[in-house]
C-alpha cells in the first residue's frame, strides 16, 4: 500500500486546463521532486492535492483511503501538511505562538502545545527566536519556520513548495541536510523545486511537467538525460520539429 | 517589570478601581453606568472584531434582541434575570444563523452584509407593532427586586453592568490562553494559512460569533431596564453599531483591555466638553478619532503594547 497515491488529477480555471491527468504514487521515507518550466502547473498540482484548489478529475488516495474531497482544514488531521510558496507566517503572532497553532491540533491543552511547539522550535533551530514577532525574520529563518509549523503537525506527508530556492548556497546546504533528515523518520515528502542540483540530490524519483502535463518521470540520473526534459527546459527550437 | 505578575492580578485592579466609582463620583451614576455599558458592548464586539478580525457593523441587532426580549418577557411576567439570559441566547442563535449565511463572504463583503441583516432586523422590530410596539417604542414595567435590590436604583444597576463587563473580560482571559483564542488569531492573521494548519476558518468565526453576539445580548437586556424606555432608534441604527466597533478599534483590537480603554477615553471628554462646547463635542470626537487613527494605527493599548515588546526585542541594526 502506498503512502500517497494521485490518480489523472485534472484542474481547469474556466476554459484553461492548468493541470492534466498527472498521476503520482509516494512511499514512505521517500523524495518525490517535482520540476518544470514557469507556469508549468506545479504550485496548482500541489494546491488540487492538499484542496486549495478544486479538482475537474482524478482521484487522491491517502493509505488507501479516498481524501479526493477533503477540505484542506481536515487534511492535517489525517496526517497531510504543506507549505506555501510565499511563506505565510502570522505576522503578528511570535514564533512560538506560530508554532502553537499547529502543535494545538495534537495537543489541545495549552501547556502541552506550548511544550510541544518548543521542541519542534528547537529541531527547526528557531529557538532563540521564539518569542519575536514573526515579521521580523529574515526569509531563512521564515522557510524554517514554515517547515516547522508544517512539522507541528506531525505529518505521514509533506508537500515543500519551494524551500530552498532564494537562500543562500550555506543556508542551501543546511536545509537539504534539514529534509534528507526529515525523510529519513518515514515522513513522504513531495517537493517542488527550481534548483536542478538540489533536486538531482535530494529526490528519490522526479516528475517533471509542462504546460500542466507530466513530460517524464524516473530517477534523477534518467530525467537529467531525458530529452524531453531537456527540451521543455532549454525550449525546443521550431525547426527541430 | 514586575516579576510573576499574573494576568489575574490586572483584572483584579481594574475591575477594583472601576468598583470604587460609585463611591466618588455618585453624583455621576447615569454616566456611569452609560459608559460602562459601552465598554461591555466594545468588549464583546472585540470577540469577533479584534480576535478574529470579522469587522461587524451590525452589533446594534444583537443590543435590540436583548432588549426586546427581556422587556416582552418582563411585560408576561418573566422574571428579568431569566428574560436577560433568553435574550442572550436568542442572540447568539441570530447570530448563528447570521455567520452560517455571510461568513462565506471576507473581508469587507462581510462588514457590509453585517450592515445590511442589522438593518433588515431594525425594519422587522419597527413594523410589527403588535408585538414590539413599533415606532413607539416600549416601557419597561415594574421589576421585582432581586435580593432586596431595586433594578432601578442606579446604583445596583452599576453594579450589575461591571459584573457583566468582568464576565466578559473573565471570557476574553479563558480565550486568550486556550486552543480557541489561538485559532481565532490565526483565522484574523491568515485564512488560508490558518486552513494549512488545521484551523476550519468559518467555525471559528461562526463561534466568535455567537460568543460575541450572546454577551451583546445580554449587555443590550441591562440597557433595557436602565434606559426603562426605547425606541428602536434609541440604539438599532447604524451610527450605535459604529460607536461600538470604534471604541473597541481606538483602544486598541485583540489587547483584552482595550475596548474597555476607548470607551472611557472618548465618553470622559465628550462628557466634561458637553455643556461647554455644545454642538461642537462631535467635532472633538472627530478629531480624536481622525488623530488616533493616524499615530497609533493599533490602537492606544495596542501601540502600548507594541512599545513595551519593541523595548525588549530591539531592532537589530544591519540585519534583514
Amino acid at each position: 500500500m502506498s503512502l500517497l497515491v494521485a490518480e489523472r488529477i485534472g484542474v481547469q480555471f474556466g476554459g484553461v486546463k492548468a493541470v492534466h491527468d498527472v498521476s503520482l504514487s509516494l512511499e514512505r521515507g521517500q523524495i518525490l521532486g517535482l520540476i518544470g518550466p514557469n507556469g508549468a502547473g506545479k504550485t496548482t498540482l500541489f494546491n488540487a492535492l492538499t484542496g486549495f484548489v478544486p479538482k475537474a478529475s482524478g482521484k487522491v488516495l491517502l493509505e488507501n483511503m479516498d481524501i479526493t474531497n477533503t477540505p484542506p482544514f481536515e487534511l492535517p488531521k489525517l496526517g497531510v501538511a504543506r507549505t506555501f510558496q510565499v511563506e505565510r507566517p502570522f505576522e503578528d503572532l511570535t514564533v512560538l505562538e506560530n508554532v502553537m497553532i499547529s502543535s494545538f491540533l495534537k495537543h489541545s491543552q495549552p501547556k502541552a502545545a506550548k511544550h510541544h511547539a518548543t521542541d519542534v522550535l528547537e529541531k527547526v533551530g528557531l529557538l532563540d527566536r521564539a518569542n519575536q514577532k514573526c515579521s521580523e525574520l529574515n526569509l531563512a529563518r521564515r522557510r524554517r519556520l514554515e517547515i516547522g509549523k508544517a512539522l507541528a503537525l506531525e505529518p505521514k506527508v509533506l508537500f515543500l513548495d519551494e524551500v530552498i530556492a532564494g537562500l543562500n548556497p550555506p543556508a542551501q546546504s543546511e536545509m537539504i541536510g534539514f529534509v534528507k533528515q526529515l525523510s529519513e523518520t518515514g515522513i513522504g515528502i513531495v517537493m517542488v523545486e527550481h534548483i536542478m542540483r538540489v533536486i538531482m540530490t535530494l529526490s528519490d524519483r522526479v516528475i517533471c511537467m509542462a504546460f500542466g502535463e507530466k513530460i517524464a518521470e524516473g530517477t534523477p540520473a534518467e530525467i537529467s538525460n531525458n530529452p524531453v526534459v531537456i527540451d521543455a527546459y532549454l525550449g525546443g527550437g521550431e525547426d527541430d520539429d | 517589570m514586575i516579576k510573576n505578575w499574573h494576568p489575574m492580578y490586572t483584572l483584579a485592579l481594574v475591575i477594583g478601581l472601576l468598583a470604587l466609582y460609585p463611591m466618588f463620583f455618585g453624583q455621576f451614576m447615569n454616566f456611569g453606568v452609560a459608559t460602562l455599558l459601552l465598554a461591555g458592548f466594545a468588549l464583546s464586539w472585540d470577540i469577533l472584531g479584534g480576535w478574529t478580525g470579522q469587522n461587524s457593523l451590525g452589533h446594534a441587532a444583537f443590543v435590540g434582541v436583548g432588549a426586546y426580549t427581556v422587556t416582552l418577557l418582563a411585560e408576561r411576567g418573566v422574571h428579568p434575570v431569566l428574560g436577560a439570559l433568553i435574550g442572550a441566547a436568542l442572540s447568539s442563535l441570530l447570530a448563528w444563523g447570521w455567520g452560517a449565511a455571510t461568513f462565506r463572504l471576507r473581508g469587507s463583503y462581510f462588514t457590509l452584509s453585517t450592515i445590511a441583516v442589522a438593518e433588515i432586523i431594525r425594519l422587522i422590530i419597527l413594523n410589527e407593532s403588535w408585538l414590539t410596539g413599533g415606532a413607539e417604542g416600549k416601557f419597561m414595567p415594574d421589576l421585582p427586586k432581586i435580593f432586596g435590590f431595586d433594578l432601578f436604583d442606579r446604583k445596583v444597576e452599576y453594579y450589575m453592568v461591571l459584573l457583566f463587563v468582568l464576565l466578559v473580560l473573565l471570557f476574553t482571559h479563558w480565550m486568550r490562553y486556550s486552543r480557541m483564542g489561538f485559532y481565532f488569531k490565526a483565522v484574523r492573521e491568515d485564512e488560508d494559512g490558518a486552513m494549512a494548519l488545521g484551523v476550519n476558518p468559518n467555525k471559528a468565526k461562526q463561534l466568535a460569533f455567537v460568543c460575541s453576539a450572546a454577551f451583546t445580548g445580554l449587555g443590550g437586556a441591562m440597557y433595557a431596564i436602565f434606559l426603562q424606555a426605547f425606541e428602536p432608534e434609541t440604539f438599532l441604527l447604524i451610527a450605535f453599531s459604529i460607536q461600538v466597533a470604534l471604541l473597541a478599534i481606538i483602544g486598541g483590537r485583540g489587547t483584552i483591555y482595550g475596548p474597555l480603554v476607548g470607551a472611557f477615553l472618548i465618553a470622559v471628554p465628550s462628557e466634561i466638553f458637553r455643556d461647554q462646547l455644545k454642538e461642537a463635542n462631535l467635532l472633538v470626537y472627530g478629531i480624536l478619532i481622525v488623530v488616533i487613527v493616524i499615530y497609533l494605527p493599533k490602537g492606544i493599548l495596542g501601540s502600548l503594547e507594541y512599545w513595551a515588546y519593541r523595548k525588549n526585542h530591539p531592532l537589530e541594526k544591519g540585519k534583514v
